[in-house]
């Protein structure tokens, strides 16, 4: 039987980061990813009664949002990781559990209000305003070469931190970037 | 996705794949670098693990400066920074979900709670343009008769407000029936009401800026006309089922009656608890002098004006149903 319309949105709202998180990869942009998001939302919608597996509805919306990403990338007009490489990393997405993603986002969070204030300070230009590194190393009064490692060195730290907490559980999410 | 992969690495290959991601994420890596980062993707999936999660990152970092800059520009879209600077996560959500990211389109709610004679297709008084639809809300009056009234389903440019608008009324009923007024989050259902009711709002899911999305029902944002007004001796009475045990939150946002000083709290009840008889109807009754808000130095002397009220289970779904919710002087209730 056919997934209703209910359950469709209901699916890919719950697996809306790591589509749009796929879509980001080649973007490189929050709202553009967020657009391509509703896009594949509707078009799901319009093609509902081709889906009767939620494992062949991610499917299906990852590689449709890459190809409508891929669609809109030549007015952003930057260099792309390859198709195949991309395809790749669809693959890996596709296969992480369920759930895995939404805790991962959770110990994310937590990790990065524990960061130093400059880390934050550094990130929120960078991300957050969406600020080019020559920007931000502007902003800073650093060199180009300094942000970037700054930024390698933290996502290093997040990603690390993130790590520990998952290994931790739930319950000890206090002390890992400490 | 993989644990971490720097340990597999050489110290100084690890270092080169995160210098690449970081220049490529930024869009600044040249035709050579991009070839570099396209083999070391192909050939090797701990990289590709790390590069998914650095997707991971940036998206959620885009998303928490959007939450943040939504938060400045509710209600309003032209308050003080400042203002909004400090408000709390789940907060932030609300303001997400709720006023979304334009904060300038409004969907005026009733300014009075007397029965307006405005038809389906009439003019309503004292708002020019065009209105789209109608919907059907009960107010209580300050007699306690209860009244349908009109929510006008058209959204329009906020003007600068001239004057500080009334108090709206210190009661408020509402009620749910086919169709939804615009602007309500939640899923009209119609199954295993209580009797005399026309409908009741399940929880939507609603974007969340940590964890994916809550599941909320939340009435429009009436920010200029305000819903009703919080006095020292208001009530909240909630009739609700939840399926599942659990709690779920009130939260209450208001502003100080004069409205160009564009300051808001949001106020937050303790939580309730239904964890015997889960699947049956309930009735809360909450006085509002027990709501606190959540955040200090908020303004918090009434009255003052609530302009959306959210029930809010968090990330479960717990499939909470409100039936109606009322607004009274004093803890009685109908």
């Amino acid at each position: 039987m056919a997934l209703s319309s209910n359950v469709i949105v209901q699916i890919l709202l719950r697996e809306r980061v790591r589509i749009s998180a796929s879509v980001m990869v080649i973007l490189r942009d929050a709202h553009a990813a967020d657009d391509v998001f509703q896009q594949v939302v509707l078009q799901a919608l319009q093609g509902r009664e081709h889906f009767r597996e939620p494992e062949h509805l991610l499917a299906w919306a990852l590689r449709v949002a890459r190809h409508r990403a891929l669609d809109s990338l030549p007015r952003h007009a930057t260099r792309c990781l390859d198709g195949a490489v991309l395809e790749l990393l669809e693959q890996q997405w596709a296969a992480a559990p369920a759930d895995e993603v939404s805790i991962r986002v959770e110990a994310l969070h937590r990790c990065m209000d524990r960061l130093p204030e400059a880390a934050r300070k550094l990130l929120r230009l960078r991300y957050e305003d969406g600020l080019r590194c020559t920007s931000v190393a502007e902003r800073l009064g650093r060199t180009v070469d300094a942000v970037y490692q700054s930024l390698s060195r933290i996502h290093r730290q997040l990603r690390q931190c993130v790590e520990a907490r998952l290994k931790a559980g739930p319950h000890s999410l206090g002390e890992a970037l400490s | 996705m993989s644990p971490e992969s720097d340990n597999s690495l050489p110290d100084t290959e690890a270092r080169r794949f995160d210098d690449l991601a970081i220049r490529y994420w930024d869009g600044s890596l040249d035709e050579a670098g991009l070839a570099e980062l396209n083999t070391l993707l192909a050939a090797r999936s701990d990289l590709r693990a790390t590069f998914n999660e650095l997707s991971l990152h940036v998206l959620t970092l885009a998303e928490r400066g959007a939450a943040t800059k939504a938060s400045e520009l509710v209600p309003a879209g032209k308050p003080s920074p400042r203002r909004f600077r400090g408000l709390l996560p789940w907060a932030v959500a609300v303001v997400v979900a709720l006023a979304g990211l334009t904060a300038l389109l409004w969907t005026p709610a009733p300014t009075s709670p007397v029965a307006s004679n405005s038809t389906e297709n009439g003019e309503h008084p004292g708002n020019a343009g065009p209105q789209v639809a109608v919907n059907k809300v009960y107010v209580k009056n300050a007699d306690g008769d209860v009244q349908p009234v009109e929510q006008w389903a058209v959204s329009f440019i906020d003007p600068e407000p001239e004057t500080s608008p009334a108090l709206p009324p210190d009661t408020f009923l509402a009620r749910f029936s086919q169709p939804l007024q615009a602007g309500w989050r939640g899923e009209l259902v119609f199954d295993r009401l209580p009797e005399g009711s026309d409908g009741a709002l399940r929880t939507a899911p609603q974007p969340h800026p940590k964890w994916g999305f809550n599941h909320v029902v939340a009435t429009p944002n009436a920010w200029k006309p305000g819903l009703f007004a919080i006095q020292n001796d208001s009530w909240l009475h909630v009739r609700f089922r939840l399926d599942k045990p659990g709690f779920f939150h009130v939260l209450v946002v208001a502003r100080e009656p004069e409205i160009a000083r564009r300051s808001c709290v949001v106020l937050e009840a303790p939580h309730f608890f239904q964890n015997r008889t889960p699947g049956q109807w309930h009735t809360a009754h909450l006085p509002f002098a027990k709501f606190r808000p959540t955040e200090p130095n908020r303004p918090s002397e009434r009255p003052l004006v609530a302009f959306i009220v959210v029930f809010d289970s968090q990330k479960e779904d717990r499939a909470l149903t409100i039936e109606r919710f009322w607004v009274t002087r004093g803890p009685d209730a109908q």
